[in-house]
């Protein structure tokens, strides 16, 4: 051997040891997790949030009316959406961690409650009690029934389609799955694209379909207990789910799981596509000359049988246990469960958001009337894949569900698959 | 390099003075303290199942046991492999050739040389949107191959799985061939242009001199070149987020975008960290016995 | 190309014809030159343009003809709007705050460095240089967690002073290695003649080494420069604070969370690239460099 390579070897040797001997020193626990009692300190309520661009209006204006109130400074730090979302179990297990932090409702905000990170707020909910319905109660508490959360507000899901698109065409909006592949059919026959999404880089959209034909199918106890872990997705149930699908695949645009977000949304704004199955959130982002011509429809019902459910997805407020400033944020809380924040945050997300609080003053126009009206006769309210499952589980579904409209014939695979990949995240995380 | 007989001989400096010791030791332990510890502490992570809010649990090797036996983790490194292969080679050879061929201070080399350099400096969000368009089913690309009869040459670029990581690549390649031509410029500007001349005089073809006299002198520059590829391929990372997330189904899946996915998508901090030491030990064994070998020989010299 | 003159001037002891052919060829090959330069820069700045014309288009032309259409529409509301909305100037001030002492700092560290490990016989220099180097090969994900704990520990969180530290220590083990490969060709008898001269390690240090390197540190001055500037998982990792945060995070907090005025991005996307675009241009004239090594002669 070379003294070059005695040398290395020696390198490698050591940097081995010491690793060795350093595993045990990795940080990995954050600081102390008690609440602090007492008074505040100083300085003003820090609150991170993720909304940007043009849905931080009615934000800045609920942060300037507390400021003005005189019982304590709030601060705002926008983060950009993504990186808040990747940086949020760090800002929380940070040694001084922000006070507030917009979030939402679901199991990502159990899985921080889980671990002792969120504030006790069941203050806030004792003194609003009556202001939110009984369902939000539920979706706020962690899995011991601890208040952690404080929602704002919630949108709705439909399959969105421009009412003159659906004249020249001669179609009405299908309530049963029978009218819905029969409209789909008539659609397809005049040359025009039934559905796409934009798959190639939002995949996620793909999810939408699979928690709706699960909701309609097996019910939302099944779906949730499914995203839940406890029951497989190699099962009769889901290979139903599937088995519905696969009719719906041969409407879809055949370049689906090569089109962008953008390119899908051009297409359905300019015929070229009839239906698409979006969030409230998707309104926006048609072009203003045609918004007066959007409608949507519920989902259609497959079994008559199966109680309704919607995905009904809730953003809201979450505070850190390690806050130093706990009356601050509880005050802070408290206002933002008001009725008037309420409407001034719904007030701000352009008729796609509908306030948690049944006390806010409403302004809704014809798709926000029709949304309020769709969830609140719901039974069930889910609040859409990666709320529901944690995000964690994002990544197996949307491979799956790509798998499956590439290659249909792989299901049994698929399947195997998907349980395989769902069963060890939740192991190594 | 000349040599030069002169009555002191070969003889260097033999020990150098206590303040080039300083000078070298003082960046060395600036890297290591904001390099090397937290490493260590990365590698550590590896050992253990951590989702970044919750304690960690201690799971040995078992990381690496499930690494080898994970399909994704399989076609991510035959993705990287790929990767290396095509984006490495064609950046060197296309960087080299653009080098070469704007190397001289002509009149409007500058804006050529600048309009290679300007993707690098172009936030991704944004030219992964316009690189996406072009690559859209009715985007671009395909307009230009119908236009030409060439239809049958269209594909779902980026939703296909057997074309989507090419596709990226001419994406990668767009930006890293204007980086590669910086540094060989740099290297061909330091290179004695007498040798050059003295080739020529001497009636070698445009071939040969490039092969036999250019390329030997570029030998260090190629290293690092070399070197700075192997890293870029192993570090790309961007481009493919920003374009098709890894998809679809994982045929656009680099270590890099899985373990960036298993990090901050699965929450699996230590499965992620373990990644990370693969890509390092990937690294490290292309790169280092490369260069340690490289490295003899100019100790010879 | 310097060699291109000097056919020119040997040719004139040749017969006239063969000085007008060589001409002759000589403006073909110019013409090839252009032309060929000219067709890869189209190619090259093709997706640039297309990113200019978005960044001119207003929101709902690009909502309903989707991003590869032609233009409908003018403005440059979007200019404005992303100045205003995105908070760019702040952004660009923390940018240049972070960016340009990096650069500095790295640059000169490495090249100390560099210096010491190529000119003299320190013992275990080829190990140092890759060990250094092996410090870059470390994927940077794996980093971020433990070093956003270690600014914790040293209550450094959410300073861009800790992200100069941060980014300076991750790149000087690369630009060690360059400029290690830089400064290894410069002849012995430079350096020896200026010790024979008197002239102390510093001095040939900042004297004889460092211009000798000038195209290197020009070359890797851009890119660096270029790196950093354009860097985002570090920002966002080590700060907290929406007013700390550098272009490229204020670029990112455009886009919306299921909605982007992609027109807008595009617009705030082009000011950002303006600082890396002058630096390069600055920078590139100082390639040239390497006619210095022809006073060994």
């Amino acid at each position: 051997m070379t003294r070059k390579t005695t040398r290395w070897l020696t390198a490698l040797g050591s940097a081995a040891a010491a690793t060795a001997l350093l595993v045990g020193c990795v940080s990995t626990s954050g600081e102390a997790q008690q609440t602090k009692s007492g008074p505040d300190a100083s300085g003003p309520l820090i609150l991170q949030s993720r909304f940007t661009d043009a849905e931080k209006g009615g934000l800045d204006k609920l942060v300037k009316d507390f400021n003005a109130k005189g019982e304590g400074q709030v601060k705002v730090n926008t983060i950009p959406t993504t990186t808040f979302n990747q940086q949020l179990p760090s800002y929380l297990t940070a040694k001084n961690p922000p006070d507030v932090y917009t979030w939402y409702a679901g199991q990502a905000t159990r899985d921080f409650a889980d671990q002792n990170l969120l504030l006790d707020l069941s203050s806030v909910w004792k003194n609003h009690e009556n202001d939110f319905p009984e369902a939000l109660k539920s979706l706020s508490q962690d899995s011991s029934g601890k208040d952690v959360f404080v929602p704002t507000g919630y949108y709705w899901w439909g399959v969105y389609y421009f009412k003159s698109d659906f004249e020249k065409l001669g179609i009405t909006p299908p309530k049963t799955w029978d009218e819905f592949l029969a409209a789909s059919e008539k659609i397809k026959s005049q040359g025009v694209t039934p559905f796409t999404a934009g798959l190639s880089d939002n995949a996620w959209l793909a999810s939408a379909w699979f928690d709706y034909l699960d909701l309609r199918i097996n019910g939302a106890d099944f779906h949730l207990k499914l995203l839940a872990g406890k029951e497989k997705y190699d099962s009769p149930e889901v290979r139903k789910v599937f088995a519905a699908f696969k009719q719906v695949l041969p409407y879809f645009d055949p370049a689906v799981l090569g089109t962008t977000q953008n390119q899908a949304m051009s297409d359905f704004s300019q015929g070229k596509v009839s239906m698409y199955l979006l969030g409230a959130w998707a309104q926006p982002s048609v072009p203003a000359d045609k918004l007066g011509d959007l409608a949507f429809f519920q989902f259609p019902i497959i079994d008559p049988k199966v109680p309704v459910a919607e995905e009904g997805p809730t953003d809201g407020f979450i505070a850190s246990a390690k806050t130093d400033k706990p009356n601050l944020t509880k005050k802070f809380l408290d206002y933002v469960a008001s009725a008037q924040a309420q409407s001034d945050l719904a007030k701000s997300q352009q008729g796609t958001y509908l306030p948690a609080s049944s006390k806010a003053t409403l302004s809704l126009d014809a798709l926000s009337k029709q949304g309020k009206d769709m969830l609140e006769s719901a039974k069930q309210i889910t609040q859409f894949y990666n709320r529901d499952a944690g995000d964690a589980q994002q990544t197996p579904a949307d491979t799956a569900m790509t798998s499956f409209i590439a290659h249909p014939e792989n299901l049994d695979q698929i399947l195997k698959d998907w349980d395989a990949a769902s069963q060890k995240i939740r192991a190594t995380s | 390099m000349t040599t030069i007989t002169s009555v002191r001989g070969r003889r260097r400096i033999s020990i150098p003075p206590p303040i080039v010791f300083a000078l070298v030791l003082i960046p060395f332990l600036i890297e290591a303290v904001g390099v090397f510890w937290p490493a260590f502490q990365g590698i550590s992570l590896s050992f253990l199942h951590w989702n970044g809010i919750g304690p960690a649990t201690p799971v040995g090797a078992q990381n690496y046991v499930d690494l080898f036996s994970d399909p994704i983790f399989l076609t991510a490194l035959k993705n990287t492999a790929i990767w290396i292969v095509l984006f490495g080679g064609i950046s060197f050879v296309a960087g080299l050739g653009v080098a070469m061929l704007f190397q001289s201070e002509r009149r409007g080399v500058g804006i050529y040389r600048t309009a290679l350099f300007l993707p690098i400096v172009f936030s991704l969000v944004v030219t992964a949107l316009i690189w996406g368009a072009f690559f859209q089913p009715n985007g671009v690309l395909n307009n230009i191959l119908d236009a030409v009869g060439l239809h049958s040459w269209t594909h779902v670029w980026l939703g296909d799985s057997s074309t989507a990581l090419y596709a990226v690549i001419v994406a990668a390649l767009w930006r890293e061939i204007g980086y590669v031509m910086v540094l060989f410029i740099a290297g061909l500007k330091a290179l004695d242009p007498a040798v050059q001349e003295a080739a020529k005089v001497d009636g070698a073809t445009a071939w040969q001199r490039f092969w036999n006299v250019t390329m030997p002198q570029l030998r260090s520059v190629n290293l690092v070149v070399l070197s700075v590829l192997i890293i870029d391929s192993l570090r790309s990372f961007d481009i493919v987020w920003a374009m098709t997330r890894g998809g679809p189904y994982h045929s656009t899946e680099l270590l890099s975008t899985y373990m960036f996915s298993t990090a901050f998508g699965s929450h699996a901090l230590g499965y992620a960290s373990a990644i990370a030491v693969v890509i390092f030990v990937l690294a490290i064994a292309v790169i280092v016995s490369y260069l340690v070998r490289a490295l003899s020989e100019e100790k010879e010299s | 190309m310097t060699t291109t003159t000097a056919p020119a001037r040997t040719a004139t002891s040749h017969a006239p014809t063969t000085l007008r052919r060589r001409s002759g060829r000589r403006t073909a090959a110019t013409v090839g030159f252009h032309t060929t330069g000219i067709l890869i820069s189209l190619a090259w700045f093709a997706p640039i343009l297309v990113v200019l014309i978005t960044s001119f288009r207003t929101f709902d032309d690009i909502s309903a003809n989707g991003i590869a259409s032609l233009p409908r529409t003018f403005t440059i509301d979007t200019y404005v709007q992303a100045w205003n909305q995105g908070g760019l100037f702040q952004a660009l001030v923390n940018s240049m705050i972070v960016t340009i002492p990096t650069v500095i700092l790295t640059l000169l560290l490495s090249a100390a460095a560099a210096f010491g490990l190529s000119r003299f016989r320190i013992p275990f220099r080829r190990t140092i240089l890759l060990l250094m180097l092996a410090g870059n090969l470390l994927p940077v994900q794996m980093l971020l967690i433990p070093v956003a704990r270690l600014t914790q520990q040293v209550n450094v969180y959410d300073t861009l002073g800790a992200l100069i530290a941060v980014q300076v220590a991750f790149g000087i083990g690369f630009y060690t290695f360059v400029l290690y490969g830089f400064m290894r060709t410069i002849p012995n008898e430079l350096q020896e003649a200026a010790t024979l001269d008197g002239a102390g390690t510093v001095r040939i240090f900042l004297q004889v080494i460092l211009p000798l390197t000038r195209p290197a540190l020009a070359a890797l001055g851009a890119l660096s420069f270029t790196w950093v500037f354009n860097d985002l998982l570090w920002s966002i990792t080590l700060l907290q604070t929406s007013e700390k945060l550098p272009i490229t995070a204020a670029v990112l907090s455009l886009q919306g969370q299921y909605v982007s005025s992609w027109s807008v991005i595009a617009a705030a996307t082009v000011v950002a690239a303006i600082p890396s675009t002058i630096v390069f241009l600055l920078f590139q004239r100082s390639f040239i460099g390497g006619l210095a090594l022809g006073s060994v002669k």
